[in-house]
């Protein structure tokens, strides 16, 4: 193949697998020295799994990586580091209650003197080369809490320029930064490219990658559709390759009738969110779907009061919930299936059985005291396993985190449909779930709706969203962009709004 | 976050050490005596170094609160080295020995063992309290003369104690600004899981945290006894609770991450010393102290928790 | 009814090695410690532990959320002189009035539910750590006591309220019943109500249960309400025993608190735990603190083997939850 140029890092063949469910399928790439290469996908489609192999954080399953020509198997992220890998993460690991100098040696400060002192002059000297060389011009003595977004970024890759980084693998670096700040990283990554690097540039933000990427590899699905130079793409045909037509999901599906407005979200502004409005009907299944950090999260979150709203109103069946907590969204028959389960969704210690009555022991009592009807309890906790048919030894001793990924969703998914909620919020249900659970979820989800509620679907996976919504909202950047009904189903229309913001 | 909440706690100890000053002698003539001043020093000597070790600790987002039970204990086996006429020397060994010891039952306990800090620290109190009443069987203390020594030399004017914890505090500004050990440690306070991504050796770090604050604490109780002729059973109990005021009334978060020697630690120390100082000058009813001492811990704690977003346990 | 109560208590046994040790510490000190059940030694066992046991299923409820409440002891002392100043024959302020005994009490809950809703709120709205709060309050409380009474005690308190810690019905120590009828109405309502669901789920994980519409803030203050109310209740105990008010009352019996708990098997990284266990705890380190005494070992050597029962159940509870 290309094997003659001066190829820095080669992947060749990685597969990698999480619980059965195959995530990167013989994936190879190269990047060569001095070049920058886009690395795009939707989300899931391996980019994060592929980048964490390379960075030490993983082991691929199978295949191997060749680094400046010799084998290249990192078995942690310092190793990695060491060799010279450079990744910088979305989330920044700085100090702020220190000085950039400080952030950049912390773990290896320059010493002098018989009594190995701190030599700040030359970590001063050297952060301040390190900048320079960035082309950014800071005081080294700066604490990091002084500094801004963008600031702290170019902090973040200075730490890695001393480091002697042979690859710099940059995971959407973008996100926080402010349009001038922007262009400043790209005036950066131009250079550190011109010196030499070998630079991986990850993003959802197609016109920065034909900005600034000399090739680019397109990922679906764990495969590696295209790998090519930039001016074999444009973004049309870079968006139809991230779709694709890989179906292999079967979708059930229900008879259900859609009936009078429910739900209503008006010009909601949150972090994040920059006035979302949302309407949901009876029976009806709307997907929400956009980019990673497009603001769905958050725009759920500060409709049922986990962050805090801004401005806007939340209205159920024409009553307006005020002030919005969790608590009182509940009592108007709201539910929230958060996106990440472990942390806000369930508690990992306990019983499958406290689990799935936290939201509804309120509804078990009796007496000024309070007490709670233990028989009820089991009779509520069973029938519900039973009806979701979630896969627990004993439920009044297992604990939740001995379930697989599914049936910890189920689980999720119970606690909720106990209080026979009439708008149910789900935030990837089916995130980290297998294929047959999946399924299940699905068919719940159908019940749901052809039971009266409505149910807002909020999901990265494009395939889930067509196969059972009624209609697919498109967000980005915190606003709604595009909104497709069952007929006119388009993944690569979709999937352009999500990602450019516009047809 | 309030400006003004920053400002206060940036400025506001010089501030109230200013106000302590001025009121106190408005009442008092005998407060800015040079007799009292003296008085002053030395009281600030024992509760300075404590409050060193205690920073270390502090500032890498944990607690001690053992240090009282490890000043007793240090002091009774000092004191006994001293009646048995060993020399200030070999005392003074012993003292840094069991210090050392203290705090490194702690540091294992709480890196090795991942206990909380509070209920370790809680458990050597018992511990370190109960082995020192061991040594003096549950009694009095008397001091011999060998104690008098410590108390009474005088370099220029200055009792040598003095002396002793200008050292102290020089040595941990150097340890905490010059050598790498420190500015990790302020890292570890900030964020103990990046401090390990970073590749800082965290265990390490703040078992060494914990050895100093337990070996200055040994010493504190070893100079402190200086100024009295016998060891109470009692003695620095709940005094742990005295240096914790001083720590974060002199500008140590409890939250970790942040903290000064200079002139944090001195000001915080002198601050609440001056405080029990001139309540005892005024003739204030001794049974306000532990009182007014609550009071200020109360209001310090609260500011230094408005200003970081802590969990609610 | 009987039977179902039976079973109950049976299945609660079954389940803690604290009763096997219980067991085994009882069986030790009855062939080493002479005397050992004569004298009511056993029976003196129990009437101390019943106020030890007030106060500690008490605060458990704060370990539960992962805190502590150091103000308990203070709470006690101050309960101590503050009712005793109402109530005494010759001095108080209701000396002799029939009313005097309820009234004590109320002003004495309401001192014990006051310290509780002070510490409550500065770790609720200030978020400012339960250990240093609860050290602040316990300076402030125990100042208080001393300073209310000027360092003296308080004695000849009326005889109905002495009969409380001293008297027996049907042979029975009336202290005893008191304190069980309070473990088992503590233990009932957080095993049986919402509210101690609601303990368990915010001490394990507070955001998940703010989530499902639990008010985490609320749950949280009343266990600091709670803490409060049972130390001052260990208060009258404490005083009726003793038969008089002392502002020093108690002021030991922080260790103790701590190693009940700890022993009777709740985390105090908090989630789990429980009262019945807490009490066991606390029949475990009275015996153990009467054995040791009787055999002739010294109080200090007796306070270093509760600090070593600290550090191996707090070790142990780590231990365990890294093994799952």
């Amino acid at each position: 193949m290309t094997s003659q140029r001066d190829d820095v890092l080669q992947i060749k063949d990685i597969s990698k697998s999480f619980s059965g469910v195959e995530v990167l399928k013989s994936v190879s790439l190269s990047v060569n020295k001095g070049e920058i290469l886009g690395l795009v996908g939707q989300n899931g489609a391996g980019k994060s799994t592929l980048m964490n192999i390379v960075g030490g954080v993983l082991p691929a399953d199978k295949g191997k990586m060749c680094l400046m020509g010799n084998e290249f198997k990192p078995l942690n992220p310092f190793m990695a580091e060491k060799m010279g890998i450079a990744f910088i993460h979305q989330e920044l690991n700085l100090f702020p209650n220190l000085s950039i100098a400080e952030n950049m040696f912390i773990d290896s400060f320059p010493l002098k003197g018989p009594l190995r002192t701190v030599n700040f002059k030359a970590a001063r000297k050297a952060a301040k080369a390190a900048l320079g060389f960035l082309g950014v011009s800071i005081s080294p003595d700066k604490k990091v809490q002084e500094l801004s977004m963008g600031q702290r970024q170019m902090v973040e890759i200075a730490k890695y320029i001393n480091r002697n980084a042979i690859v710099i693998i940059f995971d959407e670096p973008t996100t926080s930064l402010s349009h001038k700040e922007k262009e400043m990283l790209f005036r950066v990554i131009c250079g550190l490219r011109d010196k030499g690097a070998a630079i991986i540039y990850i993003s959802h933000i197609l016109e920065d990658i034909f900005e600034l990427c000399d090739r680019a590899v397109v990922l679906r699905d764990g495969r590696v559709i295209k790998e090519a130079s930039i001016t074999e793409f444009d973004s049309t045909t870079m968006i139809k390759m991230m779709v694709g037509r890989d179906l292999k999901q079967i979708f059930p599906t229900v008879d259900k009738k859609i009936g009078q407005l429910a739900f209503e979200a008006r010009e909601i502004k949150a972090n994040g969110v920059h006035g979302v409005s949302l309407s949901l009907h009876e029976g009806e299944i709307v997907g929400m779907f956009g980019l990673m950090g497009a603001g769905r999260t958050e725009f759920a979150k500060a409709i049922f009061g986990v962050e805090k709203i801004e401005s806007g109103g939340v209205f159920y069946k024409g009553e307006q919930i005020n002030p919005i907590t969790p608590r009182n969204c509940i009592r108007h028959g709201i539910a929230f299936i958060t996106e990440d389960r472990r942390y806000e969704g369930l508690l990992m210690p306990k019983t499958v059985e406290e689990n799935l009555l936290c939201a509804f022991w309120d509804k078990l009592t009796s007496g000024p005291w309070k007490w709670i009807n233990v028989k009820q309890e089991g009779e509520n906790a069973a029938k519900q396993i039973k009806n979701l048919q979630i896969k627990t030894a004993d439920f009044k001793t297992q604990p939740v985190r001995n379930l697989s990924g599914g049936n910890q969703q189920k689980v999720v998914l119970g606690k909720w449909l106990m209080l026979e909620p009439g708008v149910i919020l789900l935030d990837e249900p089916t995130k980290g779930v297998d294929v047959g659970a999946k399924y299940e979820i699905y068919n719940i989800i159908n019940q749901i709706a052809k039971n009266g509620s409505s149910v807002l679907l909020i999901s990265s996976e494009m395939e889930e969203l067509i196969g059972i919504c009624d209609r697919i909202i498109i967000i980005h950047d915190g606003l709604v962009k595009g909104e497709f009904h069952k007929e006119t189903y388009d993944s690569e229309a979709i999937l352009k709004v999500a990602v450019e913001g516009s047809v | 976050m309030a400006e003004w909440v920053k400002k206060l706690s940036q400025y506001g100890i010089y501030f109230v050490f200013a106000v302590l000053i001025i009121l106190f002698s408005s009442i008092s003539r005998v407060f800015l005596a040079s007799g009292n001043i003296i008085n002053i020093l030395q009281q600030t000597v024992a509760l300075g170094i404590a409050t060193v070790g205690m920073s270390f600790v502090m500032i890498s987002g944990g607690i001690d609160t053992s240090v009282g039970s490890v000043m007793y204990l240090a002091s009774c086996a000092g004191a006994q080295m001293l009646n048995k006429g060993f020399g200030i020397p070999a005392a003074l060994t012993v003292v840094i020995l069991l210090g050392l010891l203290a705090g490194s039952v702690n540091g294992i306990v709480i890196t090795r063992f991942k206990v909380a800090p509070f209920i370790a620290t809680l458990a050597t109190t018992s511990i370190a309290r109960g082995i020192g009443l061991v040594t003096s069987q549950a009694k009095m203390l008397f001091l011999g003369t060998a104690s008098y020594v410590i108390a009474g030399t005088r370099w220029f004017g200055i009792p040598v104690t003095v002396y002793v914890l200008i050292t102290v505090v020089l040595l941990a500004d150097f340890f905490l600004n010059r050598k790498s050990f420190g500015r990790q440690l302020l890292a570890i306070g900030a964020d103990s899981l990046g401090a390990e991504k970073a590749g800082i050796f965290v265990k390490r770090r703040v078992f060494t945290a914990y050895l100093i604050c337990g070996m200055l604490a040994g010493l504190a109780g070893f100079l402190s006894t200086a100024q009295i002729s016998a060891i109470d059973p009692k003695f620095a109990s709940g005094y742990e609770f005295t240096v914790i005021s001083a720590t974060v009334l002199g500008g140590t978060s409890l939250f970790g991450g942040k903290g000064n020697i200079f002139p944090g630690i001195l000001m915080g120390a002198l601050i609440v010393t001056i405080i029990e100082n001139g309540l005892n000058i005024m003739n204030a009813s001794p049974y306000i102290y532990p009182i007014v001492k609550g009071l200020i811990i109360f209001f310090a704690v609260m500011v230094d928790s408005m200003k970081s977003s802590g969990e609610m346990r | 009814m009987l039977s179902k109560c039976y079973k109950h208590v049976l299945l609660a046994i079954s389940k803690r090695t604290i009763v096997i040790m219980i067991i085994l510490l009882f069986s030790i000190s009855a062939l080493i410690v002479p005397n050992f059940f004569q004298y009511g030694n056993v029976e003196n066992i129990f009437i101390q532990a019943a106020s030890l046991s007030v106060v500690a299923c008490g605060v458990t409820f704060v370990v539960l959320n992962g805190g502590i409440d150091f103000s308990s002891t203070s709470i006690i002392a101050l309960s101590s002189v503050v009712g005793a100043s109402i109530i005494s024959v010759d001095r108080g302020y209701m000396a002799g009035n029939p009313l005097s005994i309820p009234v004590a009490i109320m002003v004495v809950l309401l001192i014990g539910l006051s310290f509780g809703a002070i510490n409550g709120f500065a770790v609720v709205v200030f978020k400012m750590p339960s250990f240093i709060v609860t050290m602040a309050t316990m300076m402030i409380g125990s100042g208080m006591a001393v300073y209310y009474t000027k360092g003296e005690t308080i004695n000849h308190l009326p005889d109905a309220f002495n009969w409380i810690g001293n008297g027996r019905v049907l042979g029975i120590p009336v202290i005893l019943f008191i304190a069980v009828m309070i473990v088992v109405v503590l233990h009932l309502h957080l095993t049986k109500s919402l509210f101690g669901r609601q303990v368990f789920a915010v001490g394990t994980n507070p955001k998940a249960s703010m989530i499902s519409g639990i008010q985490v803030k609320n749950t949280i203050f009343k266990m600091f309400l709670i803490s409060g109310g049972c130390a001052s209740i260990t208060g009258i105990l404490m005083t009726s025993r003793l038969q008089s008010g002392a502002p020093g009352l108690a002021s030991n019996m922080f260790v103790d608190i701590i190693a009940s708990i700890a022993i009777g098997g709740t985390s105090t990284k908090g989630g789990s735990g429980s009262i019945i266990g807490t009490f066991f705890g606390v029949l475990f380190l009275t015996t153990m603190n009467n054995s040791l005494n009787m055999a002739g070992v010294s109080w200090f050597v007796i306070d270093i083997i509760k600090g070593l029962i600290i550090l191996t159940t707090a070790i142990a509870d780590v231990v365990k939850k890294e093994a799952n």
